[in-house]
This record gives structure tokens, C-alpha cells and sequence, in this order.
């Protein structure tokens, strides 16, 4: 299974969470009768796992189901299976991997994952359970501008998520909450009053970090959260992140279209296409020796801000395919340089090329390729 | 610069809006030239008045501007002097404009190829059978995936990448010699951007036409661009060449802006970023408008302008730090 991710922070860390074979598909109706006609696989079968303190970045194009699987982690929206093991302690998630890499499962061990999984398993809590433990896991979404009511000022649109978790607090005591983590979020007193149109960007980012941090969590996911603001705020806002990590031993999903910034601020990082991960392994893994064509691509369609590496760009041919008719066999193919038969036909499985770097392309298979 | 060799030419260009809340003191002494045959790259963050400038150039002034000086010339004629019948003349015809959002510019209710025989009706005297083969021609042209089926569908039915194809191949359908792109790539994915930057720069070479280039992405610049001006807060505080600016910044906001980007190198390190955000047009800094979130701010930086300046080969500030009195 994975080995732990090789920054600093990383290596003595444990999981925090584990994600198994999630899957959200959207269906598609059709007709009078709303009669379901298939399906949208948005989120398609992935699995990894999140170590504690660490950046998990999450990169790929529009529709690469990206967005689609934070919000399921979370289940704000219901995945269509998967299980997500959330928050065990350390021995659990241990033993729970231990057994998940024996080659064949006895009767009695896979008894025992069920138990060991059954009661960390985010897909079997009922909504109260699920209401207690949004307090540990939050998300910060790409747009800032209609994150919040527009018609309450900050302090009540911050206030709103203290009194909901902790009805018994008084109005001074969420007055003082919500200044300190505004502070924290290096806003100031005279934003308390503030309504979100009175606020920038940037401001609104922060007050939107500091609205996840109300609970004390432990998870954030981080969608998009700097794509909307300018380079300067987005440097601000990627400080702000790393200076609350660091001070609150936060974990962060980071999803991002934005390579640059992945590659800054992520310790692993999977890359995502059409709803399945064709890449996952350390920043350095992915970015110094990717092995994936598609990453490959990726990699090329960037501009550096650098003007010795003018022309430099080399743009991937044609679109990513519609999710609701994906290509068959491995779905990156109708775009892949080098697509062999194999490809058209099988889906490639997710395989290790070497400490831990997974790779879902045929060329990395053996003897499936020639 | 020989005068022959320049398309446009934007000069001391200072322009009020007048709004309910009081004028916006939006371009402050605006200045750049445009050659024949390059790509022009301006840059700068949100508000910094680069869409109003590029909006100005084709004569699109809004009722509560005033233009208190400047000139545009477009070869050798004043833009923002000529009347309506002239500017029509040139609007779509030598000077075109895409924009960021290509799926909202199209108009939704009808194909795109009404769409497009009539724009190309409009400007050329042709029939519209003709038009057609034109339409369909120009969408050959900018590489367009089945332009048959393309021609045919409504705006919804396409991709982003591809109803930008689209914006471009109305936008050069007249040959015009200034194709204005406002962020034409801001909106796409990295994949597309890169796809639709190859096109720009192939059309420019085929057509010989000059490009403005506007964008908020230092990287999209050092790739496509020959010169670029930085603006900032309603003036252009950098120009030149894209590789003396990009490669050895002189001006604080452009070394700002080059540092805030999160490089491979800075990983594991705080990235610099420029303290505080955009000034309000309200009431902007008096001298420098760079001067409350400059690091290097001198006394001179707080009371007086600074003019454009010789740094190097090519490469132009506006900034006390490098004399800024002017040649």
C-alpha cells in the first residue's frame, strides 16, 4: 500500500483518512415519465488516502470529476457507494490497511475489516452522527463572492456555524470567537460589521478560511479557493493556508486546475481525469518523473513565466470527451500520443512503478504494452 | 520607433467615469504603441484598467467617461475623435475583439453559422451563399473539429475552447489589422489555453495582423508576447521587451508580481507577495499609485508621478527608484 509521503511533516504521520473505491454518479433523465436513461459517472471508483497535517492536491481539467469527489468525501453530496474511513485512531487504520494488502482474505479477516471499518465509515453515519462530525471537516469553496449570505454582516455569517454546533453560547462569547479567527485570518475588528459586498476578494477568502476554522477542525477541503483572486491576493491567501497548517495541524484536500499552485503547496498530489486517478505519488514523484502520458500533457500546456522557455508549449490534441459517453478502455486515449489496441479495449489498473508511485497507463504494465 | 512601423498608438491617455458615488479616476496618463505584426502583451491584475483601455481603442466609450487628454491613433487617426459612420468602419473590419467569456458573447437563440454570415454580411459585400463558404472556411481555418457540425449547433452545444474558435474565426473574418483578445483564455482549462494560444500566434504570422493581448497571466505573456506594458491602478509602470521585463524586472510591482507567482524552487518557503490590494479610483494615491504597497517608498514616491524611464535595451519604467524624472 502507500508509504507515507516523503515531506518532512509527512513521514511519522498516519492517515487520517481513508478513501475506498468512492464512486458518484449522476443519473441522467430523459422524457415525461423522467425515466433514467444513464449515467454520468462524475467520480468513477477512486482510492487513496489523506495522512494527518498533510496537502493532498488534487489537479485535472474542468470535468475531471475533481470538485464532484471532495464534496462526497465530505457528503454534502451523497456518493453512490465507496466507503470513507474518517478520523480512526492510529491502530485502526493500521491494521485496517495491514489486512486490506494480504494477497487472499480469510472468513475471519474480512469479518474483522468490516468491524474495524464499520465504525469509522463516514457512508454509515446517519445525519446526526454525520452533524457532529462536520465539526471536524470543513470546505472552502472556489468562489468567494457567493459563499456567504448576502444579507447577514460577517460576524453573523461566521457567528451563524458557532451558534448552530454550540446553541449554549452567548452573543459576547461568539463576538469574541469570531474576532479571533478573523484575526487569525488577518482580518480586522472593522470587518466584523462589514456585508460581503463590502468586502475584496481576498478579504472574503480569508473570512471564509476563518468561517471553516470555527469548529477546530481537523480536515478542510480546499476547492479552488485561490483560482478567483489575483496573483498577488492568491500568494497572500497560500501563505494564510501554510501559517494555520503549520499552527493548527490542519490536513487539507487541495483541488486545483492550476499546476503552478499544486505544485507549491501540495506533498502528494493525484492527478484526475474523467473521474478516475491516472496518477498519484509525492509532488516530487509527479512533477519530476511523471509517467503518466496525460500528465505529461498537462505538464506541457502550462506557461512559465519565463521568457527563455518561450514556445515552449505543447498543446494536447482535441477536448476532454463528454462523462456522460466516455471513451472505452482506458478513457484517455482518444487524446493519448501513444494508444496502442490494448488501450481502446481494457481499462489499465492503478499500478506501483516504485515507492509507492501509482500509475494507471498500459505502458507501465508489463507485457501489455508492445 | 519609426512611425510607419506602428499600428496603434495610445497617448498620455487619461480618462474620469462619473458614478453616484463620485468620479473614478480611472486611467492616469496611459501610454503604449502597438507595431505591425507583434503581439502586444498588457498585463495586470483585476481593476488595474486594462479592459477599459482595450474598450476605448475600439472607440467604445461608456456615457459617464470623460476623456480628459489623450489621444488613440490608429494609423495615424484619432480614435476618439471620429464619429460614429467612421467608427463602424472600422470596427469588425480593421480592428476585431474576442473576449473572455466566449460561450456569453455568442448570442444563444441563434447557430452559429447565422451568427456568422451575418457578421461576415455586414462587413463584406458578398451574398449569403458566400458567406456560408466563408463561415465555413474560416472555422477550417482556426482548426475547428467537425466545422460542418459546428456551423449547425447553437452556442450551448459548444465546448469553451470551441465557441472561442468560433469568437476567433468571426473576429478575423474581415482580416483585420488589430485583433484585441481581452483574456481570451482566462475561462479555458490549461489544455485548451494552450491550444488556443498556438492558434492565435499561427493566425497572427498567416495574417500578418497585430495583436493586443490582454491578460491578468505573466506566464501566457512570456510565452506569446513580443513587447508587453504592466499596468498598474490606471498606468502603464513597465515597458518593452517581454524578455528584459520578464527576465530582469526593474519596476517594485513587476518584481512584486514575478514573485507572488508559486514556483517549484519556492516550496517549502513563504511566497513574497505584495502587501495590501488596489487602491479605490475614488481617491487614489497621490504620486506614485504603487507608492502605499511599494517596499522601496522615498518621499519624492508620495508627492509627484513618476515618468517613463530607460533601464535597460528595451525596457522602459515608470519609477523614482530609477530617476523617473524623465529623459
Amino acid at each position: 500500500m502507500l508509504p507515507a509521503g516523503s515531506m518532512g511533516v509527512v513521514e511519522i504521520s498516519h492517515p487520517l483518512l481513508l478513501i475506498r473505491n468512492l464512486k458518484k454518479y449522476f443519473p441522467i433523465k430523459s422524457g415525461v415519465m423522467q425515466k433514467v436513461v444513464g449515467y454520468v459517472k462524475a467520480v468513477d471508483g477512486v482510492s487513496f488516502d489523506i495522512y494527518k497535517s498533510e496537502t493532498f492536491g488534487v489537479v485535472g481539467e474542468s470535468g475531471s470529476g475533481k470538485t464532484t469527489m471532495g464534496l462526497s468525501i465530505l457528503r454534502l453530496i451523497e456518493p453512490t457507494g465507496g466507503e470513507i474511513i474518517f478520523d480512526a485512531p492510529p491502530e485502526v487504520m493500521e491494521e485496517i490497511r495491514k489486512l486490506e494488502s494480504k494477497e487472499e482474505l480469510s472468513d475471519r479477516d474480512k469479518r474483522r475489516l468490516e468491524k474495524l471499518k464499520e465504525k469509522y465509515d463516514l457512508m454509515k453515519k446517519d445525519k446526526r452522527e454525520m452533524r457532529s462530525l462536520r465539526k471536524k471537516m470543513q470546505i472552502v469553496f472556489q468562489d468567494p463572492y457567493t459563499s456567504f449570505n448576502p444579507r447577514m454582516n460577517m460576524r453573523n455569517n461566521i457567528g451563524i456555524i458557532l451558534k448552530t454546533h454550540y446553541p449554549n453560547l452567548s452573543g459576547k462569547e461568539i463576538d469574541e470567537r469570531v474576532l479571533e479567527l478573523m484575526e487569525k485570518c488577518g482580518l480586522a475588528k472593522r470587518h466584523l460589521r462589514r456585508f460581503p459586498h463590502q468586502l475584496s476578494g481576498g478579504e472574503l477568502q480569508r473570512a471564509s478560511i476563518a468561517r471553516a476554522l470555527a469548529l477546530n477542525p481537523e480536515f478542510i477541503v480546499m476547492d479552488e479557493p485561490t483560482s478567483a483572486l489575483d496573483v498577488s491576493v492568491q500568494a497572500q491567501i497560500l501563505d494564510l493556508m501554510q501559517d494555520l497548517q503549520r499552527d493548527m495541524k490542519l490536513t487539507y484536500l487541495f483541488i486545483s486546475h492550476d499546476l503552478g499552485v499544486v505544485h507549491y503547496i501540495s506533498d502528494r498530489i493525484a492527478v484526475m481525469y474523467l473521474g478516475n486517478i491516472v496518477e498519484l505519488g509525492t509532488t516530487e514523484q509527479v512533477f519530476e518523473d511523471m509517467k503518466h502520458p496525460y500528465t505529461r500533457a498537462l505538464m506541457e500546456s502550462i506557461p512559465y513565466p519565463d521568457p527563455e522557455k518561450k514556445g515552449a508549449i505543447k498543446p494536447l490534441y482535441g477536448t476532454i470527451p463528454s462523462p456522460r459517453n466516455p471513451p472505452p478502455g482506458c478513457k484517455f486515449h482518444t487524446r493519448c500520443p501513444y494508444a496502442k489496441d490494448i488501450c481502446k479495449k481494457k481499462v489499465p489498473p492503478l499500478v506501483d512503478v516504485g515507492d509507492g508511485h501509482l500509475v494507471a497507463c498500459w505502458k507501465y504494465v508489463e507485457g501489455a504494452y508492445k | 520607433m519609426e512611425m510607419e512601423d506602428v499600428i496603434l498608438s495610445v497617448e498620455n491617455l487619461t480618462v474620469d467615469f462619473y458614478t453616484y458615488e463620485g468620479v473614478l479616476h480611472v486611467l492616469d496618463d496611459v501610454n503604449f504603441k502597438i507595431r505591425r505584426g507583434e503581439i502586444f502583451g498588457l498585463v495586470g491584475e483585476s481593476g488595474c484598467g486594462k479592459s477599459v483601455t482595450s474598450r476605448l481603442i475600439m472607440g467604445l466609450v461608456a456615457s459617464n467617461a470623460r476623456i480628459k487628454s489623450g489621444k488613440i491613433l490608429f494609423n495615424g487617426r484619432d480614435i476618439l475623435k471620429m464619429s460614429e459612420d467612421e467608427l463602424n468602419r472600422i470596427r469588425g473590419r480593421e480592428i476585431s475583439m474576442i473576449f473572455q467569456n466566449p460561450i456569453g458573447s455568442l448570442n444563444p437563440v441563434f447557430k452559429v453559422k447565422d451568427q456568422m454570415v451575418n457578421v461576415i454580411m455586414n462587413h463584406q459585400e458578398v451574398d449569403k451563399e458566400t458567406a456560408l463558404e466563408k463561415a465555413l472556411k474560416l472555422l477550417k481555418l482556426v482548426n475547428m473539429p467537425d466545422p460542418e457540425r459546428v456551423l449547425d449547433s447553437y452556442p450551448f452545444e459548444l465546448s469553451g475552447g470551441m465557441a472561442q474558435r468560433v469568437m476567433i474565426a468571426m473576429a478575423i473574418s474581415s482580416k483585420p489589422k488589430l485583433l484585441i483578445a481581452d483574456e481570451p483564455t482566462t475561462a479555458l482549462d490549461v489544455t485548451i489555453q494552450a491550444q488556443i494560444l498556438k492558434l492565435i500566434k499561427e493566425l497572427q504570422e498567416k495574417l500578418g495582423m497585430s495583436v493586443l493581448f490582454i491578460t491578468h497571466d505573466l506566464g501566457v505573456v512570456a510565452q506569446l508576447c513580443d513587447r508587453m506594458g504592466v499596468m498598474y491602478a490606471g498606468s502603464v509602470v513597465a515597458y518593452g521587451s517581454t524578455y528584459n521585463i520578464l527576465k530582469n524586472p526593474k519596476h517594485p510591482y513587476t518584481m512584486g508580481l514575478m514573485g507572488a507567482i508559486p514556483r517549484p524552487e519556492q516550496k517549502g518557503k513563504p511566497l513574497p507577495s505584495i502587501k495590501g490590494s488596489v487602491p479605490n479610483y475614488l481617491d487614489p494615491p497621490k504620486g506614485c499609485r504603487f507608492h502605499p504597497r511599494c517596499q522601496y517608498t522615498m518621499e519624492i514616491c508620495k508627492r509627484e508621478k513618476p515618468r517613463m524611464v530607460k533601464v535597460g535595451e528595451n525596457h522602459y519604467v515608470a519609477c523614482w527608484l530609477h530617476g523617473g524624472g524623465g529623459d
